[in-house]
Formats: C-alpha cells, structure tokens, sequence
C-alpha cells in the first residue's frame, strides 16, 4: 500500500495525459476537468506523502524492474512539482483559451509532470535517466507551440542540447552499471570510483538541464517563447531537476570526487559564480520581461549549485530551500508575465509604466516577488539566501558571501525599476489621458499568482515545513 | 530590571493602522487624512511619555520576542538610548504633521502624502525599538522604503532622479548591514544587542580577520544613511522633496536613524572595549566628513541645499562621539543627536516657510525678507546661534562634552576641528541672516507677510524647545548617564 502512492503519483498525469488527448476531441469542458483533477490528484497525493515522510517514513520499493526511493530531498522536488503545476493548469483554463492546439498542449503538460515527478522519485541512476529523458523532451513540443519562426528555432536549439545531455547522460549511466553492477543510489556512492569520463559526462548532461553557464545558451530562448504558463513550468522547475542530479552527482553517484579541496568542488564553485555573476548581468541588459526573467533564472540556478558545492550542512540546507523559494517567486513572476502580455499586450520593461494603477494586484505580488528575489527579509528569498550566507562561512569561504551580495545588489537594479515605474507615473502606454480604471485579471488567472505569492511570504515569515524538510533531508544526505 | 508593557507595539503599529482607516474614510469625509495623521502622532508621543517615565525610572520597557524563524526573531526593548531617540522622534513628529497642514495646502496628493508620513513615524518607532540586529535592519529598510514616494512627491524628472539615486545608496548601505549581519551571527550565534556588545569580539576572530574588517561593514552600511562623506550625494539630492519632508526626515528621522544604528552598533553589538583598538581610523574619517560638509555648505546658493550638507557635517560630530567609545564623548554624540535635531528642523521649517510665501529658494534672493518675515527669520538666526555653538544654547552643550571626549581619548587635534567647523558653521549661516536683515529688499519681496499660523506656531513651540533643551541640559545628561555603567 505504501509503495502504491509515490506510484499513483506518478502515473496517474501520465494516463491522464493520453486520456486528456482523446477527451478533448470529444468535449473540451471534460478534458479541463480530467487534466485540473490529475494535476490536483497529484499534489494531494504528494501532501499527504510529505506527512508520511516527516512522520519518518523513508523507503525504497521495486516494481516493474524500477527502483524507486521516497525521502525528504525527493518530496521537496515532488512538492515544488505539484504546486507549480497545478497552480499553472488553473492559470491555464484562461490564458490558453482560444490559442491553438490545446490536447497538444494539455497532453504535453501531464507529460511532463509525470516525468519531473519520475525523476523525484527515481531510486538509481537508470530510473533517473528515463525519466530524466522524459522530463527533457516533451517540453520541446511545449516550446514551439505558438509554431513562429522563433519558437521554432528555439525548441530546435534546445532539442539539439537535450539530446546531447541525455547522451552523455546515457554514457555516465552504461559507466556506472558497469563498474557497480546496479544502479541504486544507496549502494553506489561507496567502493571503487567512477572514471572521470562518467563524471564529466554526468557533469555536462545535469549542467545543461540546469542552464549552469557555459550550457545555457539554451535558456534564454526557450524560456521566453514558451507561453508563460509553460515557461513558469520550465524555468520553476525542469531547471531544477538539472539541479536535482547535481545533489545525485555530488553525494550518491560520485562522492569520492568531491572531498574537501578536491578540484571537482571548486569546478563546482566556479561553475556557480560564473552563473550568478554572468546571469544577473545580462539580465540588466535585457528589454523583454520573459528574457530578463529567463537570465534571472540562470543566475538563481547559480545559488542552488552554490550550495550544492559549498559542502556545509547550511549551504545545503540553503540550496534545498531554494528549490521551494525560487520556484514560487519565479512561477509566479513568469505567469505575471503573461498576464500583462495576455490582458495589455505588453512585453517590454519600459511599457510597465503606470500599470500599477490598472492592475494593482498583479503588481503588488510583481513588487513582493521581486523583493524576495532580492532577498529582503520576511520573504522567503531571503531565507535561503541567510542559509547560503552562513554556509559559505561554515565552508571558511567568506568570498562566496561576497558573491551573494553582488548578486543582490544586481537583482535590485534589473528587478525593482519595473515595480516603481508601474506605481509612479500618471499614464501607461495605452492610455495617455490618465484617468486611469482599474481593469484587474479574471480570477483564474490571479488566484494562481497570489496562491504563489501567498507561500513567498508565508515560507519567509514562519518556520515551515520546508525548512524541516530541507534540514531533515541535509541531514539524511551529509551523513553518508 | 524588566518591564513588560504591550503598549510598545501600539506605536510601531498605529500609524499603520491609521492608514487603513485613513484611506478608507478620507474617500467620505475631506481632511480626514490630516485628523488621523495628527491623532496618531499625538498618541505615540503619549505613549513614549510613559515608556520614557519607566525608563528614566531604571526599567528596561520590553515585550516578549516574537519568533519570526528558528533564526530570527522580532523583538522590541526599550532602553535609554531607545527612549531618547522615540521620544525625541515622536515630539517633533507633531509639529512637523501641524506644520504640514499648512504647508502641503494647495499641493496634489495630499492623502499619499500623509499616509507615508505616517507610517513613517511606525517605522522609526521600530528603529528606537528595536531590541535585536534583525528587527533593526528590517525597519531600517521599510524606512527607505516608506521614504521614497515621499521623496518623488512631485513626479517630476529631477524628483524621480533624486529618488532612484536614494533607493540605490540606501538599498546599498543596508545590503552591506546584511552581510555584517549573517557574519555577526556566524560568529557569535545570536542577533542581540548586548550592553557592551558580544564577547565574542574581544578575542581574535576565526581565520584572523581582524574586528575592524567586519566593524567595516556596519561603519560603511550604516554610513550611507548617516550621510557621512563620500557616501553623502544621496541627501543634497533627497531635497527635492517638500520641506516638511527634509525637515524630518532628512534631519531628523532618516539620518538620525542611521547614526543612532551606528551608536547601537557600536555599542551593543561590538562593544566599546572590541571598537577602543580601532576606532582612531575611523574617528578621522568622521573628522574629513565635518569639515568637508562645512566647507561644501559654504559654497552652496540653495538654501535647503546648504542646510543638507550642513546636515552632513552636524551628523558627522554625533559619528564623532560616538566613536571615540568614552562616556564623555558617548554624552556629547547622543546629546547632539536630541540638539541638532531640533536645530535643523526649525532652520528647515524656516526655509519652508519662506518657499510657501515667496516662492524663493535660492539665498541671494531672500534680501529684506527678514522685515517682512521678523518672526521666521528671528526664529532662524536664533537657531543659527545654537548651531555655532555659542553658549548657552543647546549646541554649545554638546560640543562642550565632544570636545572633552577628544581631550579623554588623547586627541586634541579633534578639538580642532571642532573649532574649525564651528567657525565654518558660522560662516555659512550668518551670512543669510544677514542679507535677510540688513539689505533693502526689492519689490517682489516687500509685498511679503508672516508666514500662516498653522506654520508659525510649530515654528515657535519648536524654537522653544531648541532653547529649553539647552537650559535642561543636564537633565538630558542625567537621563543617559544612567545608562552609561552598563554600554560601557
């Protein structure tokens, strides 16, 4: 029974998936209501695991010749998972309405939840690569789906990237079984090391998913022709899978590479700066909302493998938190996004002016999910990155506190002039005359964004469960 | 002892409460934003009465912490130093508020304006109160924060400018305080402030970075807001906004609560015994920041501009005593803080005043003003005076006990300076009070009257403070000597 739910979890999106295909060409209404009812089933399904894990229940099962694993680290991936997904299959009901595709587009979705969900609970290497590969590849059908030039050429570019990672992928994986003999993450780390191939290979196929600089050139694009509730999706969560197999990596697949002062780690490390710095960076340059996002996004990749790398309990503990953190600011700034784009046609920075005054609620959660990118305190930006902070001291490497404190610096210059420009000015780009209405969004696209919003403030002002589940899982992880 | 007393949260949470009601009925009603801005003030400045009647008593006026995280935690304590700040904070407050009802007449949003102003005053009562670095650092944000639409009042280009360039140094300034903060507490384990400042600073620090490297971080964090040069360009920018704003905010509240962070700093975090090995270096940097505003000022043809970078200056003598970490100079800096603060104001509300009737900002243009305006410009020569220093006003009380401080701390170059700026100080204030006064004016300025009663009379009760607060001096001095056995 126990082994049942991770599961249903899994597989329940992936029926629905194929269902959800064939019911939309018979009634469009039944197909919504299949879809919202997998996505919820899902993140039911995973609230009440996260009682079981918290209780102490932690266990491994095989079926059908797949290992799976159920622990701390794998409900806080499922968790961010569900929530976003469901969150952006409600906001989808709206802002997909009348667009082309949309059993394509549904069918795709569930797909990838499932796969992203798969790679959660994946108890070996092997499991991790299938559903790794499934994680990867739908989303190229999410990306070209307003079928224009750039899309095209986008989901192109990151088709190539994906098949290029899930190669090497395949290769550290083939590596691994034949030096082990299996593939199970709790057996693997200890004995004989891996070849230094695998762990490249390994290395570059997570550093893609992950857009870690130099493998992001993919990134940018894709993150910013998707439609917004797929690109809230991408750059929430598929990213953090890519970070998901770095934890693997570090400390069940290869620990022997990554003892103190070991070369690798500071590979790490340097992989990290380079994303935070060189992602903020050319954020402040981007005029388009979805890049600047897409480029933030690369940037905060470079915390979580900040603290991956920086191999102190609260480095982790800060790494794993911004799993849940990043993902709930950058969901709910993505669909933000495609809010202003879906009601005001606006896609620029600059045309931001005034938008305050139409659309006060959007803004303010704009405002509040751009103070916590920042990192200011009660939001739960802020949380991680006071773990990130105090692990680089635990590490004995003030410089990396240093890193975090340009990047913030950074992030107020390209996040804060939007949310001021949006309260100040008199007119917006459509309406000179000032006199301005209010003209809110339709409730099924703004519940999603304050739900999101809603868990920044509460995960930066109270203690929450993800805390404990990151520390409980930091624990489980550091001991071995 | 402790004193455990609810109250305390009402000040930092009333005027934000008074914003809900204020924006609900000022849709109803006209001029409901002026009656809740003016009761709020009034009931914080009556609650601080009791808070300071504890205090002075020898309680500590306390609530329970309330627990943010398992790391954080909001905590608010009222102490002397604490009580002196939101006391002072909440008196001026009602003035200003009255002030402001005359002046912002005829000006566009004024119910924005007077929401922030509010709040403003929560906001700072936060500050005084806060009883830990975390509480401290998240009001010391909300102050920036709070500040800018006040600062952009007029929407216009050189506003927006001048606003952008205060988020930018303040977020700045406090990005370094949450470094400082996250090392504090990687240190020692706790973000409390301890009279004498953590133990844990006294020894030599991990990896052998020195103390004064991470004393650094909070001189330079808290620096910006203290408006200590070269981190100062934020604050001569900041005067575009109306003068009632400069007055408190930028004389009092916003700069006075970073050089009060500075003492808190000192004092409670690091300790006098961790900053006495140290603290020369940076003691001439504040002397460079003296004297540098002075000389600034002097060339200034803006009023409310010279007024700024006299600010800079003044609050350069608080920084001063303060780190000479001795008790004397500890009394000359606080001192200041309650002296300057009233001195700025009425030099401030007297710039205001002459805006409102005549429209006229720069100093040349302001010839004769003094027979049309006797009262505001009596009221801005006598504070001329007490910012000189020339006893036996306020002002003299302070430097007398700065100057002290130096000689104890073996530095008589600082009395110097001292000197040198009190004569600079000179320099560029009587010259405008006389040009008000002994030039004949041209016609423009000969039709002037006085300026309205609802500001005149802040003006003058505000003036008589500045005098009583030099004659009561040593009540001052009494109050914080109490608390001086246990900072140092």
């Amino acid at each position: 029974m126990e082994n049942m739910l991770p599961l249903a979890i899994i597989v329940v999106p992936f029926i629905a998936a194929l269902l959800s295909f064939a019911a939309g060409k018979i009634d469009k209404r039944m197909r919504d209501g299949l879809v919202f009812a997998a996505s919820a089933g899902a993140f039911v399904g995973v609230i009440s695991l996260i009682r079981m894990v918290l209780q102490g229940s932690i266990y491994t099962f095989k079926t059908y010749g797949l290992l799976f694993r159920v622990d701390e680290m794998s409900v806080i991936l499922a968790f961010v998972t569900s929530t976003l997904w469901l969150m952006s299959i409600v906001y989808s009901t709206k802002y997909m309405e009348g667009k082309n595709n949309p059993d394509r587009y549904y069918a795709s979705l569930l797909l990838t939840l499932a796969g992203c969900l798969g790679v959660a609970f994946s108890g070996g290497v092997m499991e991790l690569f299938i559903f790794f590969e499934m994680a990867s590849l739908v989303p190229y059908v999410l990306i070209l789906h307003s079928h224009s030039s750039q899309a095209h050429k986008a989901a192109s570019k990151y088709l190539y990237m994906s098949i290029v990672g899930g190669f090497l992928m395949f290769y550290g994986v083939v590596v691994t079984y034949w030096v082990k003999e299996t593939g199970d993450f709790s057996v693997i780390g200890s004995g004989e090391a891996l070849p230094v191939t695998a762990l490249v290979a390994f290395l570059i196929s997570f550093g893609i998913k992950g857009g870690i600089v130099p493998l992001h050139s993919w990134l940018p694009d894709a993150h910013s022709v998707s439609p917004s509730s797929v690109s809230c999706l991408l750059s929430g969560i598929t990213v953090k899978v890519g970070m998901f197999g770095f934890i693997k990596l570090v400390y069940y697949i290869s620990p022997a590479y990554f003892s103190e002062n070991s070369v690798w780690v500071d590979v790490l490390l340097w992989m990290a700066v380079i994303s935070i710095m060189l992602g903020s960076i050319v954020a402040i340059g981007q005029k388009r909302i979805k890049r600047m996002l897409a480029y933030s996004t690369i940037s905060q990749m470079g915390y979580i493998l900040l603290g991956i790398a920086l191999m102190t309990h609260r480095g982790l503990v800060g790494a794993l938190y911004h799993f849940f953190a990043h993902s709930l600011m950058k969901g709910s700034l993505f669909m933000i996004a495609g809010a202003v784009k879906h009601k005001k046609d606006i896609v620029y920075l600059e045309d931001f002016r005034g938008l305050g005054r139409e659309m006060p609620i959007t803004m303010m959660c704009y405002t509040v999910a751009a103070l916590s990118m920042v990192g200011i305190p009660l939001f739960s930006g802020f949380t991680s990155k006071w773990y990130l902070g105090l692990g680089s001291l635990d590490a004995g490497k003030p410089f990396y506190l240093g890193v975090l404190l340009l990047s913030s610096l950074l992030n107020v210059i390209y996040f804060f002039p939007p949310a001021i420009n949006a309260f100040f000015p008199k007119d917006t780009v459509h309406n000179k005359k000032g006199a301005l209405r209010m003209d809110e969004l339709h409730p099924l696209m703004l519940v999603p964004i304050m739900a999101l919003i809603a868990g920044v403030i509460y995960g930066g002002i109270f203690d929450n469960f993800m805390l404990e589940l990151a520390s409980k899982a930091t624990a489980r992880i550091m001991i071995r | 002892m402790e004193k455990t007393m609810w109250l305390i949260y009402l000040p930092v949470l009333l005027p934000v409460l008074g914003l809900v009601l204020m924006i609900r009925a000022s849709k109803k009603y006209i001029l409901m934003e002026r009656v809740f801005s003016i009761t709020s003030a009034v009931l914080v400045f009556i609650i601080n009465v009791g808070v300071i009647y504890w205090v002075s008593k020898g309680y500590t006026v306390s609530v329970p912490p309330l627990k943010v995280n398992n790391f954080l935690q909001i905590h608010f304590q009222v102490d002397r130093l604490g009580a002196l700040f939101a006391f002072l904070a909440s008196l001026m407050w009602i003035f200003v508020t009255v002030y402001s009802f005359g002046y912002m007449r005829g000006h566009a949003k004024q119910l924005r304006y007077f929401a922030f102003f509010t709040v403003c005053l929560g906001i700072t009562m936060g500050i005084a109160y806060s009883a830990n670095l975390f509480t401290l650092y998240i009001f010391y944000e909300l102050l920036t924060v709070a500040t800018y639409p006040l600062v952009v009042h007029k929407e216009d280009k050189k506003a927006l400018d001048a606003g952008k360039k205060y988020l930018i140094y303040s977020f700045s300034g406090a990005a370094l305080i949450l470094i400082g903060m996250i090392l504090v507490y990687a240190l020692t384990g706790t973000l409390d402030f301890v009279p004498g400042g953590g133990t844990a600073f006294r020894g030599a620090l991990p990896m052998g970075v020195p103390v004064a490297a991470y004393f650094v971080l909070f001189f330079v964090g808290f620096g910006v807001k203290s408006a200590l040069v070269p981190l100062h360009s934020w604050l001569p920018a900041a005067m575009v906004a109306p003068t009632p704003v400069s007055a408190l905010l930028h004389a009092v509240a916003v700069v006075k609560a970073g050089v009060f962070s500075m003492t808190r700093a000192v004092y409670y975090v690091f300790g006098p015994e961790a900053i006495k090995g140290f603290n020369a270096y940076f003691v001439y940097i504040v002397a460079f920041s003296i004297l540098f505003g002075s000389v600034l000022a002097i060339g200034q043809t803006n009023l409310k501009r010279r007024l700024a970078y006299s600010t800079i200056s003044q609050l350069g003598y608080v920084l001063l005593g303060v780190l000479l970490v001795n008790s004397r100079g500890y009394t000359g800096g606080v001192l200041h803080i309650v002296n300057h603060g009233l001195i700025k104001i009425v030099l401030f509300l007297c710039a205001g005043a002459i805006i409102t009737r005549t429209g006229k900002t720069e100093i040349n243009q302001l010839k004769g003003i003094g027979k049309q305006m006797p009262v505001t410009m009596g009221i801005f020569a006598l504070a001329s005076v007490c910012l000189v220093g020339i006893p036996p006003t306020n002002g003299f009380v302070s430097k007398w006990y700065l100057s002290l401080g130096s000689l104890d701390a073996g530095q008589p170059l600082l009395v110097a300076v001292l000197l040198l700026s009190a004569l600079l100080t000179a320099a560029y204030l009587f010259p405008i009070v006389g040009i008000a006064f002994f030039t004949k004016g041209d016609r423009e300025i000969q039709g002037v009257e006085e300026a309205p009663r609802s500001m005149l009379y802040p003006l003058v009760a505000l003036a008589f403070l500045m005098l009583a607060s030099g004659a009561f001096a040593d009540r001052i001095i009494d109050f914080l000597a109490g608390g001086l056995e246990e900072a140092f």
